[in-house]
């Protein structure tokens, strides 16, 4: 069976954050990886993924901007955005679902945690489908 | 009248009381008369500035009533009091609860941003130490060093970022050491830009600075005035795009020398040139780029003036931000003592192991391999 195909946008241009990502993640998903929110847009059409992790603290534009923008792409509106931040504050989080966020997670989290809500989170969009 | 205004009664009778009162308040006042005037039975309290007979404006506070029904009167009843100190009083309270309402503001946007600062490297530190628990025996000797080199990484952004918190903890309350010496700006620069040389090679920037010909010997603390060049290159470094420049530029005025740094980045808002420097604020361009605490600048701001100095920031025309410090060449009395009991050293060791540190901390803040410098 093919590994359902993730996204993972770059958190604060540092790549320990997208090393964690990927220790947990590899063997459950295909992955990509961005470095900004321009990058995650460009590489969202051309991958059109299942499922996008996304930060908050980016260069250039941010998390919510980014994921404003991809809910206004309509290739990306309904790929699956899980933010990734650790942004822990109630208005921050809220401000994420506002944004278009379908779950929200903070960091440090655990694989646990991590994992299966990103397994929950794109098996929906299949159903959907 | 007198007692109320300084005019003497005879001066004043007849007169229309619109004439001393200040313009803005008139045609309300007059408003709220007219419907007194119209209305029987009509009472209000009304507030407006009057000109005292010494030239200053007293605020007065009028209690009218229409009693021109009551036959024992007939007419309207007003009397009035100087109510100009109430006044003050409120209104320095009402200041007073909006500097405190600010200040709470920027604690609480300074919690939020701590605890994302704290929150990023504890998720390296106990992510990669999580790893490491779980896979040692399933994973060769080189992932765990992997691991534990992400840890080391991640330990040294906490470490200094404590550093910085205890630094301005320290300045704030007055109790920051500041040790004077002799010590040569060119000299200190010129250590810096050769330990950053790695740094900034990797991020594919360059740094454009000439050994100056005049005399930049100066009587300051070396080891704070690296502190302060530190963050300012730290800063320019972070916001810097790749293949840029960055420029350091002394120059020596009216018995001033100043030191820039400029960076061809995303520069600061105009609205936020000065209160970047304030604790716990950081540009908001900050939020959707390179992290940090907001305590760099604030720590400069800090050190600067304990140099009988000034630190200040602006944008360049051609794009990219400026900051800039100012130090005096004459010192005053007292730190020319400080620094004439002082051996003058030129902080190279002890400043190279601590940059060294800093410079560490700061590649992996940016995702560098510390073990690559």
């Amino acid at each position: 069976m093919s590994k359902r195909r993730i996204l993972i946008v770059d958190v604060d241009d540092n790549p320990t954050n997208v090393a964690i990502l990927e220790e947990i993640l590899c063997d459950h998903f295909s992955l990509e990886t961005a470095g900004s929110g321009e990058e995650a847009i460009s590489k969202g059409i051309e991958f059109r993924p299942e499922l996008i992790l996304l930060d908050i603290m980016m260069p250039g534009m941010n998390g919510y901007e980014t994921c404003r923008k991809m809910r206004a792409t309509p290739i990306l509106r309904h790929s699956k955005i899980i933010m990734v931040s650790a942004k822990a504050m109630v208005s921050e989080r809220i401000e994420g679902y506002e944004a278009g966020a379908d779950d929200y997670i903070t960091k440090p989290f655990e694989k646990r945690n991590c994992l299966p809500r990103s397994k929950f989170i794109s098996s929906s969009l299949i159903w959907k489908k | 009248m007198e007692l109320l205004l300084g005019y003497k009664w005879e001066d004043v009778v007849g007169q229309n009381v619109f004439g001393l009162m200040h313009s803005d308040d008139r045609d309300i006042t007059a408003q709220r008369l007219g419907k007194i005037m119209d209305d029987p039975n009509h009472a209000l309290v009304s507030e407006y500035r009057l000109r005292h007979h010494d030239g200053s404006w007293r605020m007065v506070q009028t209690n009218a009533r229409n009693a021109v029904n009551e036959k024992a009167v007939a007419g309207i009843v007003a009397n009035s009091r100087d109510v100009t100190e109430t006044h003050e009083l409120n209104k320095s309270l009402i200041e007073a609860k909006e500097r405190a309402e600010a200040a709470n503001l920027a604690k609480s946007e300074f919690l939020a941003n701590m605890s994302h600062e704290l929150r990023t490297p504890l998720h390296g530190i106990l992510s990669f130490a999580g790893f490491g628990i779980k896979r040692t025996g399933s994973v060769p000797p080189e992932k765990l060093r992997e691991y534990f080199n992400k840890i080391e990484q991640s330990g040294r952004v906490l470490l200094a970022l404590l550093n910085d918190l205890l630094d301005l903890a320290k300045l704030e309350a007055g109790k920051m050491n500041f040790s004077f010496q002799p010590a040569d700006l060119n000299v200190l620069l010129a250590t810096l830009i050769d330990e950053l040389s790695s740094l900034t090679s990797e991020r594919h920037l360059s740094i454009s600075y000439s050994v100056l010909d005049f005399d930049t010997l100066l009587i300051i603390d070396p080891v704070r005035i690296m502190q302060v060049l530190r963050n300012l290159l730290s800063n320019a470094v972070k916001f810097s795009p790749p293949n840029t420049t960055i420029r350091i530029a002394i120059e020596r005025g009216d018995g001033k020398l100043n030191v820039s740094v400029s960076d061809q980045g995303i520069g600061v808002p105009e609205a936020e040139l000065s209160s970047i420097f304030d604790k716990f604020v950081q540009s908001s361009k900050t939020t959707s780029g390179a992290g940090g605490t907001g305590l760099g600048l604030a720590i400069c701001r800090e050190i600067v003036p304990a140099h009988q100095g000034r630190i200040w920031a602006q944008n360049r025309e051609e794009g990219g931000a400026q900051f800039i410090f100012e130090l005096p060449l004459n010192h005053d009395s007292e730190m020319r003592l400080e620094a004439a009991e002082a051996t003058p050293v030129i902080p190279t060791d002890r400043e190279r192991r601590k940059f060294e540190q800093h410079q560490r901390a700061l590649r992996a803040a940016l995702g560098r391999d510390a073990a690559g410098a």
